[in-house]
């Protein structure tokens, strides 16, 4: 490792030698470096930052609201029935000012389109590779097992307790 | 820990002689002492009065000394806001207290909602939010007031002055209860009994200062509406005359004339010229306070609603006997009902002084039980819950290990953005994956770089989420075998501020084609690591300004700045008028690259031609990190049976029992494709089995066809056209020597030439750029036109010595594969990658470019949102007097770095 390291990362020196900038020379160039650096940046994001509606305010609330419907991401589900539950825990959490129609809207418009975004890269590499169905079906396959096991798990269950 | 504590509630005017400032003093004066795990760091704003904070030396680790903040305008305003957020990200703070978070009027309070430190703050009521039709009415003072409320909502400890305030945050600001700390409020030591002795001094002082002769009803407090002094003047109207004639109303308060006029009218009209007597004192000192308190027959405090209720523990602890209303905190300081009356009601009022004033035994029982009962409320009793909630607390980020040591760089998921770290949230518990963003085009994208890219992916994924950020106007295709979340650039923006995704770094795969325009402009702002595929910027440069000017990228300044004022426009001029071609630029010595090393945090170059040229201009003067990581390169099968080989040759055209030639890449004038032909019409001579394939497109000028036939080899020569990576590798597969050869060169890296390689394929390149740099024993190198007498000699002689040498042939193509899997592996470029990252990430300087950008954008937002100075367009001298500052506190305390140089490894 430390042989890679040292390649990438070839060992400095200092050209600070005899005769060279004296410290406060250094650091006004340094500190012009600095605000040639920020006016760059101010600069570039005057002529192209895409003018998006950005409100503080608004997008705390869209972000409270799209951390609850990430958490149910991972829900094999379709999203709809979740929609009144995540409403609603977004009217419970709702503070002043809150419109938990409008955030819910725009919270659900991003992480829609976030997932989207993922399973468009993700479907788009299976289809490639001509494995999307049967992947899936694969997957259907082992969830009906699961829960046919369940069930059955189940039934066995309230049968003993019905003997009990 | 380091946490900045803002003293501006000392120094404010709405606050500095009211209860904030005063709670402040006090609340600070004994909580910093305590010290514990913090190391406190006060500032206080230069343009106010002092805050006159009285702490022994040493007190708080550097606190004692509170830092004096120079803000360019007066006030709230967006740029007071940004370089306060900037002065303290330059100083690495953990957390920052709020002692009075709700200022208004003069002191400097940023929203520090997208502030990557823990927000403490403490909390005094939510009256103006409560009774909002009075206090919030002016919509300009309502944005201020709901983004200060803000602050407080984002706090992870809130400490509530008292448990009727705590119940309210948690009510009217959803905060969660666990989060809102009850701390009380203290009773300064100052506030005491008035001796014996001075009693007559003090009544002779107010007999003559406010002509006060009898007993008095004693308030003080403010005048507003809250206060019910209305209330105070009906229910006092209503006492008695008998009870009127012995006892005067004080009031002893700042108060306005019309407010004291309309008490004095509303009391004239309600006794009709019957007996009473309202005095106004207006300001009176603390001395002539306490003496009041004192010597007043009754304090009565009516507010209708109050955070704590200063004055009424006061007026208790100099013995004054006290009746106040029945809510909020109020209710908690005074719990007996004989004390309590209803606000609302100035006949509930009225009953309540008349049973007191009437009823000796109780008041003077009420009187002497007074300093006891206000003595439960101890400045060191609040220093001390305050100190261990805070302890808690930090011991609990300890333990999520969310804290950064201190001095050393901000954390790294908040050191891209300076979103709220992790630790604004109480409930975070795992530690984030790290993510990049990843921006590179992607096939179908025809680039060399788009193949790169998918081939770094699926190896960096073992130390890094990367998501993708690719340009409009194409669907890209990517193959990496893990999902990948793909965004366009233009998403960038909303992903790291509204949706907080915070990336540990950006990786620009840069390269000269206008496929790199977007990512070059998303560098000017969010600098990150770029990934030099081609030393050599100038074409990308030159097509961005024509052709995608959305990015407002100015040719003429790029220029300016690669090469100076004079020799940059004296360039842009020439590439104007036509006197100078870009593709000519190179020749000149003239890559245009400059930009990519002054904004970039560290920069990679893929062979040590890139490094030596970098080192050679100064750009290690402009970037102190500049390292050379190799171009990935998958390994692949170096098994190909003679059967297969033969399939190959039929599915491609060539002839059986052929001796063949690849030359690999786009055939331009650049790849020497004519000399190649000549050379290898005299090799045909001696070899007439040999065939030779043009793998690639041919973008050069001429009929490049008409060339091979002028020649007489049509028959041996074969031009593939544009292919991709398979059907490459086929060509390699079926090829028995592969030739690049390059003059001039920029210094670029062959993808062709690592695929020949990787193959184990004999080589035959150019001893020139990059080439040059492969071992003599994995290449044959033959010397560039400049460099020989013949140049198609010397290749005539590389083709015969490969085709007659089988031994030579085999030990080439050994050495270049066990070459590429020693230095071209994926996983020894992720894990370079990686070291390289974090390398940069760990510079401090890297921390002051990140700061630097995120000055220059918030700053570009204020001006957005119409932030005052910047309502209009800024002269570059104007802007240079607004950045001033900010450059002062982004490098402010900070010794500059020494400026390294380089020395290859």
């Amino acid at each position: 490792m430390a042989e890679e390291t040292s390649r990438e990362v070839p060992p400095e020196e200092s050209r600070r030698e005899a005769g060279s900038k004296d410290v406060a020379e250094d650091r006004k160039t340094f500190q012009r470096e600095v605000l040639e650096r920020i006016a760059v940046t101010f600069r570039a994001s005057q002529t192209q930052a895409p003018e998006s509606a950005y409100n503080p305010w608004l997008e705390q609330r869209i972000s409270v609201m799209a951390k609850m419907a990430r958490l149910f991401i991972g829900f094999p589900m379709p999203w709809w029935p979740l929609r009144s539950l995540i409403r609603k825990i977004g009217r419970q959490l709702a503070l002043p000012f809150f419109n938990p129609q409008v955030d819910f809207n725009l919270a659900v418009r991003d992480v829609v389109l976030e997932m989207r975004q993922r399973s468009e890269a993700q479907a788009a590499a299976l289809q490639e590779h001509g494995q999307r169905t049967a992947h899936l079906e694969e997957q259907v396959e082992a969830l009906t097992a699961e829960l046919e096991l369940l069930r059955d798990k189940e039934k066995d269950r309230s049968a003993a307790k019905g003997a009990a | 820990m380091k946490i900045a504590v803002d003293l501006q509630g000392m120094q404010s005017s709405e606050s500095r002689n009211r209860g904030i400032g005063r709670y402040t003093q006090a609340f600070l004066e004994h909580l910093l002492p305590l010290g514990g795990p913090v190391e406190y760091h006060l500032f206080h704003q230069a343009r106010l009065p002092d805050p006159g904070l009285n702490l022994p030396e040493g007190a708080a680790g550097r606190g004692a000394r509170s830092r004096a903040l120079e803000f360019p305008d007066r006030g709230p305003s967006l740029t007071n806001d940004l370089l306060l957020k900037t002065v303290l990200l330059a100083e690495k703070v953990d957390a920052v207290l709020l002692p009075s978070p709700i200022e208004i009027t003069d002191a400097v309070v940023p929203d520090y909602a997208d502030f990557p430190a823990a927000l403490y703050a403490v909390f005094y009521d939510l009256v103006p939010f409560v009774f909002a039709d009075r206090y919030l009415s002016d919509s300009g003072v309502r944005a201020l007031y709901t983004q200060r409320l803000r602050n407080v909502r984002n706090s992870r400890l809130i400490f509530a002055i008292s448990e009727s305030t705590r119940q309210d945050a948690i009510r009217y600001l959803g905060l969660a209860p666990e989060s809102v700390v009850h701390v009380g409020a203290g009773v300064s030591p100052f506030f005491a009994p008035t001796p014996e002795a001075q009693q007559e001094n003090w009544r002779a002082h107010f007999e003559k200062r406010f002509d006060l002769t009898r007993d008095f009803i004693l308030y003080t407090g403010g005048e507003d509406w809250r206060k019910n002094l209305e209330g105070l003047v009906d229910a006092y109207a209503l006492l008695p005359a008998d009870l009127r004639r012995h006892f005067d109303l004080v009031i002893a308060c700042r108060m306005t004339e019309a407010g004291g006029r309309l008490l004095r009218e509303r009391l004239a009209s309600a006794l009709r010229g019957g007996a009473g007597r309202l005095v106004l004192t207006n300001y009176v000192s603390d001395e002539e306070l306490r003496a009041l308190y004192g010597q007043c027959a009754l304090f009565v405090f009516p507010s209708r609603y109050e955070g704590f209720g200063l004055p009424l523990v006061e007026a208790m602890a100099c013995g004054a006997p006290v009746l106040t209303a029945d809510n909020s905190s109020l209710a908690e300081i005074i719990t007996a009902s004989e004390q309590l009356f209803d606000a609302d009601s100035p006949d509930s009022i009225k009953d309540r002084i008349e049973t007191l004033l009437t009823d000796d035994s109780l008041r003077l029982r009420l009187a002497s039980e007074a300093p006891a009962r206000a003595a439960q409320h101890s400045w060191k009793a609040v220093a001390g819950r305050a100190q261990a909630a805070l302890a808690e607390d930090i011991h609990r980020l300890q333990s999520l290990n969310r804290l950064p040591a201190a001095g050393k760089v901000l954390p790294a998921t908040g050191s891209l953005v300076f979103r709220p770290s992790k630790l604004a949230s109480r409930d975070t518990v795992s530690a984030p994956p790290r993510r990049v963003a990843f921006f590179s085009p992607f096939r179908p994208v025809p680039s060399g770089i788009s193949d790169y890219s998918e081939e770094i992916l699926p190896a960096l994924g073992e130390y890094f989420d990367a998501d993708l950020y690719v340009d409009d106007g194409y669907e890209p295709i990517i193959e990496t075998g893990r999902s990948l979340a793909v965004f366009r650039h233009s998403r960038l923006e909303n992903n790291l501020l509204v949706r907080r995704m915070g990336y540990e770094t950006i990786l620009y795969q840069m390269g000269n084609s206008i496929y790199h325009a977007y990512m070059y402009a998303a560098l000017m702002r969010y600098a990150g690591i770029s990934i030099v595929h081609d030393y050599n910027m100038s074409g990308m440069l030159y097509h961005t300004a024509r052709t995608r000017p959305e990015f407002g990228i100015s040719l003429e300044q790029e220029l300016q700045h690669a090469y100076g004022g004079k020799r940059g426009t004296e360039t842009f001029r020439a590439l104007e008028n036509g006197s100078l071609q870009v593709g000519d630029m190179p020749a000149q010595g003239m890559y245009s690259n400059r930009r990519l090393f002054t904004r970039s945090l560290g920069i990679i170059v893929h062979n040590q031609w890139s490094l030596d040229k970098a080192l050679e201009e100064g750009r290690d003067q402009d970037n102190p990190h500049i390292a050379l990581i190799p171009p990935v390169m998958p390994p692949v099968s170096l098994e190909t049976s003679p059967e297969e080989i033969a399939r190959l040759r039929r599915k491609w055209g060539i002839p059986e029992g052929a001796f063949v030639f690849a030359s690999c890449g786009i055939v331009a004038h650049t790849k020497r494709p004519l000399p190649t032909l000549d050379a290898f019409r005299v090799h045909l001579a001696d070899n007439p089995k040999a065939f030779l394939v043009f793998v690639g497109s041919v973008e050069m000028p001429g009929n490049f066809e008409a060339e091979i036939v002028r020649r007489g080899l049509g028959e041996r020569v074969k031009i593939s056209g544009y292919v991709g990576i398979e059907t490459f590798n086929e060509y390699l597969k079926a090829s028995d020597v592969c030739l690049t050869l390059r003059y001039p060169s920029n210094g670029e890296t062959s993808g062709a030439l690592l695929r020949m390689l990787v193959h184990g394929k004999p080589s035959i390149v150019s001893d020139i750029g990059s080439f040059a740099n492969f071992p003599d024993d994995t290449v044959l190198k033959l010397p560039t036109p400049d460099r020989c007498q013949d140049e198609v000699g010397e290749i005539v002689d590389a083709l015969r010595r490969l085709a007659q040498d089988h031994e030579y042939r085999g030990r080439l193509g050994v050495a270049a594969a066990a070459y590429m899997q020693r230095e071209h592996s994926p996983e020894r470029c992720a894990r370079l990658y990686r070291n390289f990252i974090e390398t940069v990430l760990r510079d401090p300087r890297t921390h002051q470019r990140l700061l630097a950008d995120y000055a220059g954008r918030e700053l570009a937002r204020a001006a957005r949102k119409g932030g005052g100075a910047f309502q209009a367009a800024l002269s570059d001298e104007q802007l240079q007097a607004l950045l001033v500052p900010f450059a002062d506190a982004v490098t402010g305390g900070i010794t500059p770095p020494a400026t390294v140089r380089r020395t290859s490894g």
